[in-house]
This record gives structure tokens, sequence and C-alpha cells, in this order.
């Protein structure tokens, strides 16, 4: 008799760790199902915000174009500030060309803009006093804005010269200068 | 002879025919052993199919959730170079639009003089804050209010408006300033 309550006792407890087996298979079961729901729902949240930013970029390029082509279109004609020179010969280069009289001539670097992270962080300002034929020296003015055409007059004064067709021309040119590595 | 039998007295007792049941609860015990073990088989063989596709999910969607994140990162990078674009491109703008020739503006007024008027003095002067906006000063002399009239004509037919003017007329010498903003025909 004993040795079948015995025999019992096991068979009830093997049946029993079956079953709590069972228990805690189902329950791995469902925290896995549970992970592989929430990657699903992960998935499709970070799809969702890839359909969004893909058509707000989409958006923002069309909105934009017109002003990036703007962009693409003038960026040859800005100076670097890695070749302050070479701007500068610019200038000095359409005086003589010219063959107009330059009574002074001074170029400086200047801060363009407070932000030192800008595009254009730098200016080359030209100060110059020109006393010439008027004629020549309104031409000469155009070839400049022709020839530098992102060039800034920040200010001219024009005043009689000398003799009746001549002009004194006080001007100061700025021609943007880009930061290095944006060229 | 003396026959000697053998006299062999059975002294056990007999052995109980069969052991006692189990009480009936316990008769219970291996049915439901056999119950378990069977439903085990059933249930752990769907569990173990059910186990496999869930990690086959799971392993699925962290792969997409992944990819995603790298396409989401690459349009992220892709947004901010756009939006960089653009800033520079703004500055340019803003940079050009202060950029307007000054020469055909001096030129359209020196040309509206009449002969008997001399320029004096043409000055522009660029509003460093504003820079689509110049401070405009004119001297002429022997210039009347019809003269500044064409003048001005001149300067509007360039775009340029003018505000804020001041006239002061002193004898011969017409003193003449205004701020001029750029209007954008576009």
């Amino acid at each position: 008799m004993k040795e079948k309550q015995t025999a019992c006792v096991i068979v009830f407890l093997l049946a029993f760790a079956m079953g709590y087996g069972m228990k805690k298979f189902h329950a791995t079961l469902v925290e896995r199902q549970a992970e592989a729901r929430a990657a699903e729902a992960e998935a499709r949240t970070e799809e969702n915000l890839r359909e969004n930013t893909e058509k707000q970029l989409a958006v923002l390029k069309m909105g934009t174009r017109s002003l990036r082509d703007y962009f693409d279109q003038w960026l040859p004609h800005l100076g670097s500030a890695g070749a302050v020179e070479k701007e500068e010969q610019k200038i000095f280069d359409l005086i003589k060309s010219a063959q107009i009289f330059a009574s002074s001539q001074r170029t400086e670097v200047k801060a363009a803009s407070g932000d030192k992270e800008a595009f254009i962080p730098q200016k080359l300002s030209a100060h110059l006093v020109i006393q010439d034929n008027y004629t020549k020296t309104m031409n000469w003015m155009g070839s400049l804005e022709e020839a530098l055409p992102s060039c800034r007059i920040a200010n001219i004064k024009l005043t009689r010269g000398v003799s009746r067709n001549d002009v004194q021309v006080e001007v100061t040119i700025d021609f943007p200068l880009i930061a290095s590595g944006n060229s | 002879m003396e026959s000697k039998d053998f006299i062999c007295h059975d002294l056990k007792t007999d052995p109980p025919d069969v052991s006692q049941g189990l009480p009936s609860a316990l008769k219970l015990v291996p049915i439901l052993f056999y119950l378990v073990g069977v439903a085990s088989i059933i249930l752990g063989a769907w569990f173990a199919i059910s186990m496999k596709t869930a990690t086959e999910s799971k392993k699925y969607w962290s792969g997409e959730i992944s990819r995603l994140k790298r396409d989401n990162e690459r349009l992220a990078a892709e947004t901010a170079d756009i939006e960089k674009q653009n800033g520079r491109a703004r500055e340019v703008v803003e940079w050009m639009e202060g950029a307007q020739g000054v020469q055909p503006l001096s030129v359209a007024v020196t040309r509206s003089l009449a002969p008997s008027v001399t320029l004096s003095e043409l000055s522009l002067t660029r509003n460093a804050e504003i820079p689509n906006q110049l401070y405009f000063t004119l001297k002429l002399d022997g210039a009347g209010p019809d003269q500044l009239e064409q003048t001005l004509t001149g300067i509007r037919a360039m775009n340029f408006q003018d505000y804020s003017a001041q006239q002061v007329k002193t004898d011969d010498l017409l003193d003449y300033k205004a701020t001029l903003i750029w209007q954008n025909p576009n």
C-alpha cells in the first residue's frame, strides 16, 4: 500500500512537473510573441517616420530648388577667404585694364557677419578714389559690376573733378569671401 | 518395517489474495499523468512551432528596425544637408539683394540732369543692416523742382523707391536726401 502511494505521489509530481514545465514554456512563448509584436510595432513606427521624413524631404527639396539653383549659380562668383590676394588682384586688374587714374586704393578684410559659422563670414573691402573722365569712370564702374557681379558697392560719392568732364569718385566696394573649404 | 511418513505441517498462513486497491482519489493520478503527458506533447509541439515563428518574426522585425533606422538616419542627414545648403543659399540671396548695380543708378541720375544743371555731389551709402536700402544724397546747382522730379523719375525707373525724402533749397543749391529701397521687379 505504501509503495503504491509513494508511486502515486511520484507520478503526481511528474505530472505536476510536466504541467509546470508547459506553463513556463507557454510563458516564455507569450513573452517571445510580445517581443515580436513590440518589434513589429516599432518597425511600423520607424516605417511611418521614414515615410513622413521622405515626404517632408521631397517637399523641402521641391520648395527650395530655386533657392539652391540660385546658390549653385552664384557660388563660382564668390571669393574665398583663403585667396584674398586673388580677389584683390581682380579689382586692381580692372582698374589697370580700364586705364583710369586711381589716386588712392587700399583693401582690407572685414567681418561680414557677427556669426563666425556664417557661409560668408568675411568681406574684402576695397576703398578707391578715382579721378578721371566721367564717361571713362562710369564705364569702369559698369565693367566692374559686370565682371564681379557679387560685389556690393557699400558707398559711392561722386563730386566734380578738376576739369569740366572729370569726376572724382570715392567708392568702397565689398566683395564676399566664403570660408575656405566651402568653395 | 516401520514406514516413516514425512509429515509436513504447513505453518505458513495463506498470503492475502491481493493488496488493497488504492483509494479512489488516487486512482485519478495515473489518469492525470497520462492526460498531462499527452497534453504536454501536443502543447509542447504547438508551443515549439509558435516559439519558432515568434523568434523568426522577432528576428525579421529587428532586421527591419535596423534597416529603417539606417534609412531614417540617412534621410535626416540628407534633410540636414539640404537645410544647410538652404541656409547658405539664403545668405547668398541676402548678399546679392544688397548688390544691385549702383552704376546704372548713378548714370540714370546724371543723365536726367538738364544741361543748365551741374552735379555738385551724388552720394549713395548702403545701409549696413538692410543692404537693399541706400542713403541717397544729391546736391545740384541751378536745379528746380522740375529737375528733381525728372531725376526721381529716372531713379524709380531703376526699380528704386524713394522714402523719407528731405529737400533743402538755398540760393542755387538744391540739397536732396532720401532713402532708396530697391523693389524686386519679380
